[in-house]
């Protein structure tokens, strides 16, 4: 299947020539909540829940997001594929502004950015079987040959470590891992450039965890994808990514190579971040 | 010396669909001043096998063996009354989510105070001033003593819960993964105050977890749990350095070291339904030294060093020793 083209297609940004090419870029996104609080509601007040971040994302690589809870790293990822309008700023992919898209345009770039959840169980229809919900985008971006689209499904469920005959069952009939590994085959099914993963694997238990954090790994290069990686876990981030950024209160604290940040934190916060998670290794014990 | 006995403890749960072998035949020791950590995945009768202790089951489920010895007593006998005057004095209990467990229409005073009336009838005043200092001893600013758990935070309030817990001095706390809600920073805080009440207070401790990182901070001695069955029992270093069960091997082998980027070698599978527990070694199913004996014997535990037992038929064989040592780090 060939990739679909924007209206606002640049040849000469992707040209193919470089391959650090930015594929996503991210500039001064802003994104607040009000919020009512105090007695009965008289107090209005705004959550900055992203503020200000600037973060490019380069074709093929991942780019790790990581922060405590509420620091704004879903609010972000929602913004990117418009799950939520940003107050300020400008989100470019392949060098086209996408928050002024419509319409068919809009539907384009939804083909090029998928998104995995955290919770399998949450983000599948329990009352579609496995086979539809994935076949759901094919059959929405115009693939209507019933034939041809169970085949694409079939495809898609071997390639994620899934049967065939897995098509018709319904998402209660799965393991946690196994609707994680549906979910990844649903996001799959467009042939994304890019996707956004928000904590795909901390709802699993460990040794599923490692299964899908490698299936993750495979499917990249299969695919050519980029990644943004949402998690808390400095381990699976350090496992999985090529570049990361360090999000605290709405804003981007540090950013940069993974074993640099790792192994040479700067801000105060990515230290702490760092020196709080328990290391597998009785000898250097803290407590 | 043991504290607690807990000996092939069966506590299965009668559903309509037919009975979940949730811990099936379960033995461990905690002794005196230690931190016992009970290591498993989900499903794995952690959380079972601590609420078993307590007399805590609820129907459908149903303790149907094994005994719980309480420095030499079977708490199995008690009388539920008798029960009451253990839980919260000599054994208390933290759980996961404080928010579901702390009652939202009391303020924290009162319900730490609570425990301290009823198990060791202070008075009001009395326990108020005791309230007091458990508050700062677990760093809770005093006029926190009035407000309502939904004014505090998540880590805040499971300091509230520790506070609770440690009313009326127990000698033996059960943690139930006490800091998988909390954020890494809130949750090296909170291991923090709480391994130094433990040391201060001589107490003994169970600490369920499902996170192997928190094991090699915190735990003495380790149980690794599987489908209700104990796989290894060892020390923490033993643990790490010298695992002898394949499924041990595979969870370290599973995760991802902060420290330096390795290879992942995932256990294949997925985690095996209770009702129909796999046949034999109940992780045959799963792997990848299983041979055909697996399939038909329940592998006894059997001590491969000094307190280092492996309920694995193949526990002293090369490939696992080599698994252990060499596709790790």
């Amino acid at each position: 299947m060939p990739f679909p083209r924007f209206c606002g297609y640049n040849k000469s940004i992707t040209g193919g020539e470089d391959l650090s090419e930015k594929l996503l870029e991210i500039r001064k996104l802003k994104k607040y909540y009000p919020v009512q609080t105090g007695f009965l509601s008289r107090h209005s007040d705004i959550i900055k829940a992203v503020d200000c971040i600037s973060l490019d994302i380069n074709e093929g690589e991942t780019v790790g997001l990581v922060g405590e809870s509420g620091c704004g790293k879903t609010t972000l990822g929602k913004v990117i594929i418009r799950l939520e309008e940003p107050a300020e700023g400008e989100v470019l992919f392949k060098g086209m502004n996408i928050l002024s898209l419509k319409g068919g345009e809009m539907k384009k770039y939804r083909r090029e950015v998928q998104m995995i959840f955290q919770d399998p169980s949450a983000s599948l229809d329990p009352r579609m079987t496995v086979g539809n919900s994935i076949g759901e985008a094919l059959l929405i971006h115009g693939m209507e040959d019933e034939r041809k689209r169970m085949k694409r499904v079939e495809e898609l469920l071997n390639e994620v470590g899934l049967e065939a005959g897995d098509y018709s069952r319904y998402p209660h009939e799965f393991s946690g891992g196994q609707k994680q590994r549906i979910g990844i085959a649903r996001a799959l099914a467009l042939r994304p450039k890019l996707i956004i993963a928000d904590e795909p694997v901390s709802a699993l238990d460990i040794s599923v965890q490692a299964q899908i954090l490698n299936l993750l790994t495979e499917l990249k290069e299969e695919y050519k994808m980029s990644y943004l990686f949402i998690a808390h876990n400095m381990a699976v981030i350090r496992y999985l990514c090529d570049r990361v950024a360090v999000m605290k209160a709405g804003k981007i604290v540090e950013e940069g190579e993974v074993e640099e940040i790792f192994e040479k934190p700067k801000h105060p916060y990515t230290k702490a971040l760092l020196e709080a998670a328990p290391v597998l290794n009785p000898h250097v014990r803290r407590l | 010396m043991n504290i607690l006995e807990v000996a092939g403890l069966k506590t299965y749960f009668f559903t309509r669909r037919g009975t979940v072998l949730a811990v099936d035949d379960v033995s461990f020791d905690l002794r005196k001043g230690e931190v016992l950590c009970l290591v498993g995945e989900s499903g794995s009768g952690k959380t079972v096998s601590a609420l078993s202790i307590l007399g805590l089951v609820d129907s459908p489920g149903r303790i149907i063996g094994g005994e719980v010895m309480l420095d030499g007593e079977d708490l199995r006998q008690y009388t539920p009354r008798q029960l009451r005057h253990i839980r919260g004095k000599r054994i208390a209990m933290i759980f996961q989510d404080p928010k579901e467990s702390l009652n939202p229409v009391l303020t924290i005073g009162e319900q730490i105070m609570e425990p301290m009336k009823v198990h060791l009838n202070l008075s009001d005043k009395g326990a108020k001033e005791k309230t007091l200092l458990l508050l700062e001893r677990v760093g809770i600013p005093k006029e926190r003593l009035f407000s309502y758990p939904h004014e505090l935070s998540g880590g805040m309030n499971q300091r509230v819960m520790i506070a609770m817990a440690l009313a009326c001095d127990p000698e033996i706390l059960i943690a139930d993964e006490p800091t998988s809600a909390l954020d890494v920073t809130t949750q090296a805080l909170f291991l923090k105050v709480l391994m130094d009440l433990k040391k201060e207070r001589g107490m003994s401790m169970i600490f369920i977890t499902h996170d192997l990182g928190i094991v090699a901070e915190i735990a003495d001695r380790v149980v690794v749990l599987y489908a209700g069955r104990v796989m290894e029992k060892a020390s923490v270093w033993q643990i790490f350095e010298n695992p002898r069960h394949p499924y041990t091997i595979g969870l370290l082998n599973s995760l991802p070291d902060i420290v330096k980027k390795k290879k992942l070698i995932p256990i294949a599978g997925q985690i095996p339904g209770l009702i129909n527990p796999p046949s034999g070694c109940v992780f045959h199913t799963r792997c990848r030294f299983a041979q055909d004996i697996c399939y038909r014997v329940v592998p006894p535990e059997e001590e491969v060093e000094d307190g280092h037992f492996s309920a694995c038929l193949f526990r002293g064989s090369a490939d696992i020793i080599k698994a252990s040592q060499g596709e790790r780090i």
